[in-house]
């Protein structure tokens, strides 16, 4: 998928010349610092359950299973559109990259929609972040991924909205930088959907 | 029409979220959950494996960058596996 119009990258490529980097370098150094974050907070939790086994796994039963699978599929999806809006983009065809990054953006809604729902599903049912630390660690760390949901939602949007103006390189490179992060937020939750919902 | 390998990298995840999803379902209750929770986390792994390398291309970047995202997740799979097989001990 790669082509002849990634070849500038070279100049924002590590010096280290082998390969290239797809965006901007700071927001791979961005990306790498939060998975180191998040890796930190994989393992707090771990620790937090091999100490209440027994309580974190029958909190983990009151958790919606189903929804969680329905979410790592949108996000999952809407992760290949991106794919689809970066391959597009350096082919230089703006329309069928910013019709992609639109699909992107609607499926991120769709997670956030039935996040929101979900959550309110607990909060019905009297189980919030005060409950125990097992759901302490599940609002916590499903809230924290839902903000980059967010954030990543609203910067595809303002680019596909933005789409066609500017330089070919630099809308390359902005296609580029939300794909990246896209996609980070996409393997996140395949961590945190493993950790949360199935792993017991 | 020629399907994009990276459209049937999107199926390949899709197959592996299910299968996770199912063993875990089919396997609540029954004797081999340990064994369940061991396969979810390697197919969870191979699954952050498959986006890194690949969504995000990272088997482009260079190679520093690449040892970088490529220990992360392997850390962090190896943690989970680690974490799971001393639940089961201390669970016998």
């Amino acid at each position: 998928m790669r082509n002849e119009n990634s070849k500038y990258m070279n100049e924002n490529s590590s010096a280290s010349g082998d390969g290239e980097l797809s965006g901007s370098e700071g927001l791979w150094i961005f990306v790498f610092i939060d998975m180191l974050v998040y890796g930190l907070i994989f393992m707090v939790f771990l620790l937090e359950r091999s100490r209440s086994i027994d309580l974190f796994y029958e909190s983990q039963s009151y958790l919606n299973k189903s929804l969680g699978l329905i979410n790592t599929l949108i996000l999952l999806t809407s992760s290949w559109c991106v794919v689809k809006a970066v391959s597009a983009a350096r082919l230089n065809d703006w329309v069928r990259s910013g019709r992609f990054l639109w699909c992107a953006v609607f499926l991120g809604g769709g997670f956030a929609v039935l996040k929101i729902f979900e959550y309110y599903q607990k909060l019905n049912s009297d189980i919030d972040i005060l409950t125990n630390s097992f759901f302490l660690f599940y609002f916590f760390m499903t809230f924290v991924h839902f903000l980059h949901v967010i954030a990543g939602i609203l910067a595809i949007s303002i680019l596909a909205k933005g789409i066609k103006v500017g330089s070919s390189v630099n809308r390359i490179r902005s296609v580029e930088n939300a794909g990246l992060f896209w996609h980070y937020v996409d393997v996140l939750w395949v961590f945190v959907f493993a950790i949360l919902y199935l792993l017991g | 029409m020629l399907i994009e390998k990276n459209t049937y990298i999107l199926f390949f995840l899709v197959m592996l979220t299910l299968l996770s999803f199912f063993l875990i379902e089919d396997a609540a209750g029954e004797g081999w959950t340990r064994w369940a929770s061991y396969i979810v986390v390697i197919v969870t792994t191979f699954k952050a494996r498959l986006i890194i390398l690949n969504f995000m291309e990272v088997k482009h970047a260079p190679k520093k960058w690449r040892l970088m995202y490529e220990t992360w997740y392997i850390s962090i799979g190896m943690m989970l596996l680690i974490a799971e097989v001393m639940t089961a001990t201390v669970n016998v």
